[in-house]
């Protein structure tokens, strides 16, 4: 019976050392990572198709369309292990990404001159797509951003900190920040 | 990014259609309901409306996730809940879609609801209507028979209508008070001008707009007025769908099920 009890008040201390929250949270920090990635491939895999779509009508935005394809090939060659999340990979990730959002939305502002590039019934499908998939991201980057806010509260504040540094030694994990360019940049309404 | 996360205030879940904005009748609201816990218990997605005032400074795309992540709409393992939102102020309106059902209803379906077929009905202020459009068209998407029977009689619009029905009221209400004099002068009765009046009045409005149920409103309000009665007037639209099956309304609680959204659907203005 006494063991029984020690047990109780043992596992309950355990559970608010955090040496079981500790590792959960992390679980979800890389389950968001991967949700971010995840809308923000999604986000690449529409750019071939909507770039096609923009030449057949204003073929001689060459520059704008180039444009989209070389930040689209820079965006889509980083990619991140969310094990391996650095300040500094981050910023790269996020520096192309913002880049690709640029070009996208030159590309945009430049289809608003053609109107039958805005009457074609798959430009306005992308369009939709496009839209729907950067709200997407919106919401994966809001979770990641509580999930790691969870985790570095978990292993920088007392007394959960503690047990990640006896135990499991994690660093704080990098958080989205809003770079100079996005701030500068009016968000694209389609 | 600063907005999310702030103090909100969010509503309660507790009941499919949450008209916190009072757009619709109570009637209207049954009916829509009645629908919702129709398509939910033959295994659709789990449907919730909610109309609010004002968006409490957001953009709708962040409010409606937010009521989302806290109604938590559909079942955890089909993640198939359904919210739209409408808001009054910002003439809005968004279908949040749940991550499980983003295959079956993709953002672009989504669109052509917000952007074409709901505003030709918000700016008309036929909530219901277009509303119960929507649900009859997800229901025949999940092949439930009794809901696309009850929303048969609803008549369909797009954003690229060409008679414009507002005119055609404008008429409708000119010849209605010119109806009115000429019964008036003939001295009749007052049930006898009020018959008189309103079936003149329906007749032309059917004709017109081809609604019965406009044409019905508009004999209710021509034997009104031509009786010169001064009572209340409570006629209104009359959408009861009377539809075959007895979903018994209200009914059980409506909660959500531990379904998630990631921010699927789209979002229009009207």
């Amino acid at each position: 019976m006494k063991s029984l009890i020690t047990l109780i008040i043992g596992s309950f201390f355990l559970v608010s050392c955090g040496i079981q929250s500790i590792p959960q949270a992390n679980n979800s920090v890389d389950a968001a990572w991967a949700e971010v990635e995840n809308q923000y491939k999604r986000r690449s895999d529409l750019i071939p198709n909507l770039v096609n779509t923009v030449k057949g009508y204003a073929a001689h935005e060459k520059d704008t369309l180039e444009g989209v394809v070389n930040a689209r090939a820079k965006a889509t060659a980083i990619t991140i292990d969310p094990t391996k999340l650095t300040p500094e990979k981050m910023k790269q990730f996020q520096e192309a990404q913002t880049g690709l959002s640029q070009a996208l939305g030159k590309l945009l502002v430049v289809s608003e001159r053609y109107p039958d590039l805005k009457a074609n019934q798959n430009f306005q499908g992308l369009q939709v797509q496009l839209e729907g998939t950067e709200n997407r991201i919106t919401v994966a980057r809001a979770r990641y951003i509580s999930a790691v806010q969870e985790f570095n509260n978990l292993v920088t504040v007392f007394p959960t900190s503690i047990t990640n540094s006896v135990m499991f030694h994690f660093n704080p994990k990098p958080q989205f920040t809003a770079t100079e360019e996005e701030r500068k940049t009016p968000e694209v309404k389609f | 990014m600063s907005t999310w996360g702030a103090e909100l205030q969010l509503p309660n879940l507790s009941s499919p259609v949450m008209d916190l904005a009072n757009l619709m009748s109570e009637g209207e609201r049954e009916d829509l309901s009645k629908l919702c816990y129709e398509i939910n218990t033959h295994n659709g997605p789990q449907i919730t409306i909610l109309t609010v005032p004002d968006l409490q400074g957001i953009s709708i795309e962040e409010f409606s996730i937010k009521v989302a992540e806290k109604w938590q709409l559909g079942t955890k393992e089909k993640d198939n809940g359904l919210l739209v939102v409408i808001s009054k102020a910002e003439r809005g309106v968004r279908i949040e879609v749940g991550s499980g059902l983003e295959g079956d209803l993709t953002d672009y379906e989504t669109a052509q609801y917000t952007r074409n077929i709901f505003p030709a009905y918000f700016k008309r202020g036929q909530f219901h209507d277009g509303l119960a459009i929507f649900l009859g068209d997800i229901a025949k998407k999940f092949n439930i028979q009794s809901v696309q029977e009850g929303v048969k009689h609803i008549k369909r619009r797009s954003g690229a209508r060409i008679g414009n029905p507002s005119t055609l009221m404008i008429l409708a209400l000119i010849i209605l008070f010119s109806a009115l004099r000429s019964a008036f002068n003939q001295g009749a009765e007052a049930n006898v001008r009020g018959a008189v009046a309103g079936i003149f009045l329906a007749v032309i409005v059917f004709i017109l707009t081809s609604s019965f149920i406009l044409a019905l409103f508009f004999w209710g309000l021509g034997f009104f007025l031509g009786t010169g009665g001064g009572g209340g007037y409570g006629g209104g639209h009359s959408y009861r769908s009377g539809g075959g099956w007895s979903g018994g309304g209200g009914g059980g609680g409506w909660s959500g099920g531990g379904g998630g959204f990631s921010g699927g659907g789209s979002s229009g203005s009207w």
